[in-house]
């Protein structure tokens, strides 16, 4: 799917080796497309669901409507940022403990 | 006959040394010591069970009451020290037949024995007799033949550090004379139970107080308390396999138990912690000892000498408990001495094995023995485990009442200090397990199992230090019994 | 029933006969001990106790109640996965070595869970951490033996520390019976200290993260299923209700997954997973209701089956390509499509997906949260359990079976992992639909219904978001890449800051030690030599000194003992 990047500042670890020898994405497009579809319209079905049903939270944030949806993908996309951002702060290069 | 035998363990070693020398014969000479040691250990057995089941014994020898004459007695206290040297010995004089052929020139062998022999018997005296001055003279029998035996190393340095024992054992036995002789000169009696009568009436002379500086100085030093153990790394480093092991598990054991008898039968726990703060001296030394000689221990790459530091720090426990002056603390005391003895005894057996196969001990020399010397590395991990404190072996009882007795004074630092200290143990015997174990062995030579005229005596102790550390109750209880006769709360 | 044995017995019995047996007799003899093992803790029942009195106390080894049942029936199940998953290990591997080695392991967490004092626990608590080591140092590479050394460091000291509040402990209590501990003094404080190291928490945890990984393809299957959780089973008998644990949790649970997020060794990441997990449980014995424990002990249960499952495909991976690393693999559904399948079953469960397990243990410990009043930890974990789905639920999976095709073509695992792998998965879905079969196992009755609309609905919201996220981030291309690297976690403190320390320490000393040569003279100087002499590895340069030195310290020391009594 996505191209090997490295965050900015850093010098990518791998530099000066030969890349990865990958291959374009295992599953068919084909497939992939109709997973993604499938994915949607399961989201779709849920939100859909959920607003039929009688959903009765057991704390005060869940009455806001979706909040469970609202927060899943809040959730993920702050946590992905923050672990990019992370990346800066932890990562060296592989060999780093190497010499102890 | 049997009213004989407080004496005769004495005496039967002591009889037998000059026959070692006539016979001049290696087996032979063999032969009688080991009969020698065989003979003490039983009677040393029988007389335990005596006193245990009725009380201490009393021996006049020649039929000369005391205070006059000289006086055996023996209590639960010296008792079991006659069974720790005389098992110890017995165990070692196995183990020393086919160690000595190999380690000692041949012409030398039925020297070595008549000197194995004197030793044990100066041992055993010292611990027997109820006579100060019979204590300094059996104390000098035995260092004189330790000296001699420790000379008998390979080692060119053997020589010298024999020597320097020599001159610091001197030292140690002038100071203990000097203070006996005090003693007299205050009192006017040698006589143990006379003078432990005698000496509340002169708490106060100052002469007194210095016979007990002489006295404590003179046992420290025999003993090998830090900071005065120079002596004892090379003497063990360098005398052969089978001397190393038994002289860590019974000359120090020995020394102990002077200091034991000295200040706690003859002047009293009363005078000696009340009136001379002795647990005040001991306390700060026993802890130096353990912090620094187990830190010493991890840097060797000896692993004989490794060991003999360990000896020092392990000795440094014994004196802690001493220093808690309770009941708890002294059983802790003579546990570990009896404890200690079996661990080191076991360890520097296997390295006497390891000694015997590959000429070496050093830490290098024993990369990947675990898998051509199985049966001894595996006595060494067992006897390692011990000397760390891992339950189910007899290192975790001493440290158990160890810790109890700190706790029971309130002192916790000190309890924390043990396991600390048990931690630095696990370090320094993990070295020699992860050579054995995880380093590939040099593949350019053929090493083999040990013989099993090694293995059977090494692995007897390995497995007394796993049975008594499982089934305390015997060890415990004639300790208790020992320390409750020390402070003075039971005859 | 008293004719059962003691459940730790079986096993070191079997462990002995697997010791000396070889080939296809120790094949059958591995996979009967769990089994026999298993019929005999069946006929163990509440308040079967073995005793005996040791130095003056009564111990008692062996002690059943329903919590440590429950973790006995765990503890069972996972050595019979895990010994199926292991039976092809050749001699090549150790195996030996390994077989032995996993037995006594399991044995010891079988002996650890059943302990009714302090020192019976101690004893099992020590016996893991070398067993468990021996897993580690099998793989045989540079890396695993000082991954394994620092790890059994950690775990033995974690040890002494239980050892030293134990025995504070007696000195209060004047008991060694293990029950209720709680935070009050050092004792506590000390205890709780050592199951915190095994149960890695914050700060505490960077050994797991260290040494997981690097364990044989097999070993770590079982290092994950038994220390861990025995320190979790520890926690619920010594500390429940103690409310630093739900903070505790919640930071354990939530750390993790950051880290998880940019880990490239795929076995490391679910290290990571797997202290989120802990901290999952971790918090529900904090909150300490019947609910919140029930849900901990359940989770806990659960774990073991999943993580099992997923490091179980994770080892079946590495054992037929040799490697872990995300950036390594890729595709390997089209050749190991049996593994791939259950590998997404472990992912479901561990998500927490309706109908897996996961979801039935999980949901109790959110809604023990709210009734305990934990109003903001139950978004905190919240977030945790979606943050779960980011790097177990889609990101192991994806890397390893789909994603760019690495080119590595294999075939699936031999059929023992296989098998193994399929009894974890059977187990995660049955428990997932059928939540009454555990249920009725738990430690107090169950009043619990996962299953209603509300619940699920919410769940699938959740989930489905969240992965909606991962799937928009990868289209947009910011999702972080995959890259060879290592990320500094607390272990950093020990294997860098402190080995600096020591080194310039040690320069440090070694300046000093000039100068003060220099400096010496007179009287000091046979002093130093004689302390050099003491310290320093024995060097044939001051050979005349010592016998002078010595003598010197004899004039010292009684001079000090006589002043000492005369001033």
């Amino acid at each position: 799917m996505n191209e090997k990047r490295s965050p900015d500042s850093l010098q990518p670890p791998e530099a000066g080796r030969p890349p990865a020898q990958h291959g374009p994405n295992s599953v068919p497009p084909r497939w992939s497309k109709r997973i993604l579809l499938g994915f949607l319209g399961l989201c779709v079905a849920a939100v859909v669901a959920g607003f039929l049903a009688d959903i009765h939270g057991e704390h005060p944030w869940e009455e806001v409507p979706l909040f469970h949806a609202l927060y899943g993908f809040l959730g993920i996309s702050g946590l992905i940022l923050v672990s990019k951002a992370l990346r800066r702060l932890v990562m060296r290069p592989e060999d780093y403990y190497d010499d102890e | 006959m049997t009213q004989h035998l407080p004496v005769l363990q004495v005496v039967i070693p002591l009889v037998l040394a000059p026959l070692c020398v006539l016979v001049r014969h290696p087996r032979a000479a063999w032969a009688l010591a080991a009969l020698g040691s065989l003979c003490a250990f039983g009677i040393a057995l029988d007389i335990v069970s005596t006193v245990l089941a009725s009380g201490p014994l009393s021996y006049d020898v020649g039929d000369w009451a005391p205070p006059w004459g000289i006086e055996y007695r023996i209590d639960a206290v010296n008792a079991w020290i006659l069974v720790i040297v005389s098992l110890v010995s017995t165990a070692v004089v196995f183990f020393a037949r086919a160690s000595v052929e190999r380690e000692v020139e041949a012409s030398r062998v039925a020297l070595f024995y008549a000197a194995y022999l004197l030793c044990l018997s100066g041992l055993l005296g010292i611990a027997a007799t109820g006579d100060v001055f019979n204590v300094f003279v059996f104390l000098e029998i035995s260092s004189l033949s330790a000296y001699a035996l420790i000379a008998l190393g390979q080692d060119r340095r053997a020589l010298a550090a024999a020597f320097r024992y020599l001159i610091m054992g001197s030292v140690g036995a002038t100071f203990i004379v000097i203070g006996i002789g005090l003693m007299y000169a205050t009192t006017g009696t040698l006589n143990m139970a006379d003078l432990a009568d005698r000496l509340p009436g002169v708490w106060h002379v100052r002469t007194i107080k210095v016979a007990y500086g002489f006295l404590a100085v003179g046992c420290f030093l025999k003993l090998a308390l830090f900071p005065l153990h120079l002596w004892l790394p090379n003497a063990y480093t360098f005398a052969p396999s089978a001397v190393t092991a038994f002289m860590a598990a019974t000359a120090t054991k020995v020394a102990v138990y002077m200091l034991l008898r000295f200040f706690f039968t003859i002047f009293g726990a009363a005078f000696s912690f009340d009136v001379m703060n002795l647990d005040m001296v001991l306390m700060p030394l026993a802890v130096a000892a353990i912090f620094s000689m187990s830190f010493v221990a991890i840097l060797q790459t000896n692993v004989k000498r490794l060991l003999a530091y360990s000896s020092v720090a392990q000795i440094g426990y014994m004196i802690l408990g001493i220093s808690f002056a309770s009941v708890t603390g002294l059983t802790a005391a003579v546990l570990h001495l009896f404890n200690h003895a079996l661990m080191k005894g076991a360890l520097f057996m296997a390295l006497g094995c390891v000694a015997y196969r590959i000429g070496s001990v050093h830490i290098d020399a024993m990369a990947g023995l675990g898998k051509r010397m199985p049966a001894t590395m595996a006595a060494f991990v067992v006897g390692g485990l011990s000397l760390v404190g891992v339950p189910l072996t007899v290192g975790f009882v001493s440290k158990w009442y160890l810790i109890l007795a700190a706790l029971e004074r309130g002192w916790w630092p000190l309890a924390v200090i043990v396991l600390i200290t048990s931690v630095m143990a696990l370090a320094y015997v993990w070295r020699v397990i992860e050579a054995a174990y995880f380093r590939e062995f040099p593949g350019d030579r053929e090493t083999r199992e040990a013989p099993a005229a090694l293995l059977v005596p090494t692995w007897a102790l390995v497995v007394l230090n796993v049975y008594f550390g499982i089934d305390a109750t015997r060890t415990v209880g004639v300790a208790e019994r020992a320390a409750e006769i020390l402070m003075g709360a039971a005859p | 029933m008293t004719s059962s044995l003691p459940p730790f017995l079986v096993f070191f019995v079997g462990a002995l006969l697997a010791a000396v047996t070889r080939g296809t007799v120790r094949k059958v003899l591995l996979v009967l001990v769990p089994v026999a093992g298993a019929l005999n803790v069946w006929g163990v029942e509440e308040g079967y106790a073995w005793q005996l009195e040791f130095l003056g106390y009564v111990l008692e080894p062996v002690r059943a109640d329903r919590l440590s049942l429950l973790f006995g029936y765990l503890f069972h199940l996972a050595a019979f996965i895990a010994v199926v998953y292991s039976l092809h290990l050749k001699k090549a591997e150790n195996a030996t070595v390994q077989h032995v080695a996993a037995l006594v392991y399991a044995g010891s967490a079988l002996g650890a869970v059943f302990a009714g004092d302090f020192i019976s626990l101690f004893v099992f608590w020590e016996l893991l951490a070398v067993s468990s080591a021996f897993l580690i140092w099998s793989r045989r590479g540079p890396g695993s033996a000082r991954a394994g050394m620092r790890y059994l460091v950690v775990q033995v000291v974690s040890g002494v520390a239980l050892l030293a509040g134990a025995l504070m402990r007696v000195h209060e209590t004047g008991t060694l019976s293990f029950g209720f501990v709680g935070l009050d003094g050092l004792s506590g404080w000390l205890i709780f200290l050592a199951i915190g190291v095994k149960a890695a928490f914050p700060l505490l945890h960077s050994w797991l993260i260290d040494a997981y990984p690097e364990g044989t393809p097999t070993g770590t299957v079982f290092l994950s299923a038994f220390t861990t959780k025995v320190a979790v089973y520890a926690l619920a008998r010594g500390f429940p209700e103690t409310e630093i644990l739900v903070y505790a949790g919640a930071a354990m649970a939530c750390f993790p997954i950051f880290y998880a997020v940019i880990e490239n060794d795929l076995r490391r990441t679910l290290a990571y997973s797997m202290i989120n997990q802990i901290g999952f449980m971790v918090c529900g014995i904090g909150v300490g209701s019947a609910l919140a424990i029930n849900g901990a002990v359940a989770h806990a249960f659960n774990d073991v089956l999943f993580k099992g499952l997923l490091f179980m495909s994770m080892g079946a991976v590495m054992h037929m390509t040799g490697k872990t690393k995300a950036s390594d693999l890729g595709g390997l559904y089209k050749t190991m499509p049996f593994t791939a399948v259950l590998c997404m079953i472990g992912a479901a469960s561990i998500s927490a997906v309706p109908l897996f397990n996961g979801f039935v243990s999980k949901s109790m410990i959110m809604s023990a949260l709210i009734d305990g009043g934990y109003m903001w930890i139950w978004p905190v974990m919240l977030f945790a359990s979606a943050g779960v789905v980011e790097h177990a639920g889609i990101k192991i999976p994806f890397f390893a079976f789909f994603a760019q095709d690495s080119g590595i073509r294999t075939r699936e695992p031999p059929r023992n992992m296989l098998a193994a792998m399929t009894v974890a998965a059977i187990a995660c879905v049955a428990i997932g639909v059928r939540p009454g079969l555990l249920y009725g196992l738990l430690p107090y009755a169950v009043d619990y219904h996962p299953y209603d609309a509300s619940h699920v609905l919410t769940q699938i919201q959740l989930l489905a978001f969240a992965i909606g996220a991962i799937v928009v981030f990868q289209l947009l291309k910011i999702y972080p890449a995959e890259i060879r690297a290592v990320n500094l976690d607390a272990d950093w403190f020990y294997r860098r800051a402190g080995a600096r320390l020591v080194r310039r320490t040690g320069d440090a000393v070694a300046q000093a030690g000039v100068a003060l040569r220099s400096a010496a003279a007179g009287v000091a100087r046979p002093m130093y030599e004689g302390a050099f002499r003491a310290h320093g590895p024995h060097g044939p340069l001051a050979r005349s000194w010592p016998a002078g030195s010595m003598v010197l310290w004899v004039a010292i020391m009684l001079a000090a003992f006589l002043l000492f009594q005369f001033l």
